[in-house]
């Protein structure tokens, strides 16, 4: 008796951390999302009040913001500054792309990301404030998405997870 | 990809920073060029569309894919529009937006002291430039550094601890600013028989310290503070009021405010050496600026470069009082 109680517990807590965890995704999303815009205001402040060097402000802001995003700031400024020939928008997307696995972001997300890439660092300031906020506020706009899709899914995976591990350990019993 | 090993030959030591100024088939070709070329390399030229050349001693060559050099445009390597795309990432360190200022002027600087030059569309705005668009042509000068070209003058500029107010007339190209540079190294280290003195540059183009972000590339000695990219009449006020400097040397004067300016270094117990454009003394009369700083007996020294024995020599010296000359055959 004691073991299948054990047992029961067992499958009810590994079902609701399954379920954590499935909602997890849709929480990240979101925090990630948060994290790039955060990223890149601070870009926008380094390019235009202190003409900082772009390779130096990506790994400064790598360094501070951390986690997924920080790891792809952090990845471009080392390609950048090892002058191994990458354009900024290869270093960039390169960088999008090897760490997809880190990176909670949907496709459509990273797609903005890449494709302000390509307009980085190489124009005036006026310019590359310009793409930077028009990015923020795709980014903005995905972000509030997110976040809709994220009160509908997380709670129901949270209680998918716990009702689905009792709905078993019942069976089971 | 080609890797960037460090040299140490003396003559080759441009290779590292401008080599990484280069995409990596540029950067193939540049190495393969024949070594006796490569040591006196003068430009790398760079036009979107048309032919790769190098100079050297004064003559063109157009370079091929490997490094071959060659008489015939139609074997040379055509740099594409993805080459000089790249270039400009990399002079700029990917940082376009940081360069507007240098950009504006037509060149960037590179670690080392070597410029790039740039041409482009020039964008006005109410007849002043603006910017520079499309841009398809470089031209990367290499620098190179003569340690001691100075020797020869510095004991007209001397006497005892104190350096006299000195105005180097030179045409183009004779090594006025290797001249100038070489000037400040020895006033700020100090040499036998002379007291080492703080040394102001101020350094409008970047040509005389050739700063790298704020950083001398070039040996300019150790007592020597540089403003670099300043206007010369903003930048002698401002080494006056901060610096301190025993002596302040200063490239190519010649407009009216330069003169007020080196007023106000006078008065303030400052010594300047300077440098203008003109072929000789007759000569400096005919402009404006410079005849009005002669009549006022500001410099006490006038030295006159010329080519008579090769770029670089001194060919004459006046006293700035009563304009005697005190050296009597050119020596370089």
């Amino acid at each position: 008796m004691i073991l299948k109680i054990v047992n029961s517990c067992v499958i009810v807590l590994t079902s609701t951390l399954i379920g954590f965890e499935a909602a997890k995704r849709y929480v990240m999303r979101a925090r990630e999302l948060r994290a790039f815009q955060s990223a890149l205001s601070r870009l926008e402040t380094e390019i235009l009040h202190y003409s900082s060097l772009l390779p130096e402000a990506m790994l400064q802001i790598g360094g501070s913001i951390g986690g997924g995003t920080g790891k792809v700031f952090i990845r471009t400024g080392n390609l950048l500054a090892g002058k191994k020939n990458y354009s900024v928008s290869e270093a960039w997307s390169s960088s999008l792309q090897c760490l997809k696995g880190e990176l909670f972001l949907e496709k459509e997300d990273v797609e903005i990301l890449r494709r302000f890439g390509e307009q980085l660092g190489s124009s005036d300031k006026d310019g590359q404030v310009k793409y930077i906020r028009l990015t923020l506020m795709q980014l903005h706009e995905d972000e509030e998405k997110a976040q809709v899709i994220r009160e509908k899914y997380e709670r129901m995976y949270k209680s998918l997870g716990l009702l689905g591990g009792i709905a078993l350990a019942i069976i089971l019993l | 990809m080609v890797t960037i090993t460090p040299i140490k030959e003396p003559n080759l030591i441009w290779q590292e920073p401008v080599l990484e100024a280069l995409p990596d088939n540029i950067r193939g070709m540049i190495c393969g060029i024949p070594i006796d070329i490569r040591l006196d390399l003068e430009e790398i030229r760079i036009r979107e569309g048309r032919p790769l050349m190098v100079y050297s001693h004064g003559k063109g060559y157009f370079v091929c894919k490997d490094g071959k050099l060659t008489a015939h445009m139609e074997s040379a390597y055509r740099a594409t529009d993805k080459d000089i795309r790249c270039i400009l990432q990399l002079i700029s360190d990917y940082s376009i937006y940081a360069f507007d200022e240098e950009i504006r002027n037509g060149y960037i600087t590179l670690r080392g002291g070597h410029r790039v030059g740039m041409a482009g569309k020039i964008v006005l705005d109410n007849g002043k430039i603006q910017s520079m668009k499309y841009i398809n042509s470089f031209n990367i000068r290499i620098s190179r550094e003569v340690i001691g070209s100075a020797d020869k003058l510095i004991p007209y500029l001397i006497s005892g601890r104190d350096v006299f107010h000195t105005l180097i007339l030179s045409p183009p190209q004779m090594g006025k600013t290797t001249l100038l540079r070489d000037i400040a190294r020895k006033l700020s280290n100090g040499f036998p028989g002379f007291r080492a003195v703080k040394v102001g540059i101020v350094d409008e183009r970047s040509e005389i310290a050739g700063c790298w972000q704020g950083i001398p590339q070039r040996e300019v000695g150790v007592r020597t503070d540089i403003l670099d990219g300043c206007p010369k009449a903003e930048g002698m006020m401002m080494l006056i009021r901060s610096m301190s400097p025993n002596v302040i040397i200063t490239d190519e004067i010649g407009r009216s405010e330069d003169v007020a300016a080196i007023l106000e270094a006078l008065n303030a117990g400052i010594r300047v050496i300077a440098s203008a454009h003109a072929c000789d003394l007759q000569d400096a009369r005919l402009r404006p600026v410079l005849s009005r700083l002669l009549d006022c007996r500001i410099f006490q020294r006038i030295a006159v470069l010329g080519g008579s024995l090769g770029v670089g020599t001194l060919e004459k010296v006046y006293t700035g009082d009563d304009f005697a000359q005190i050296l009597h055959k050119p020596v370089r």
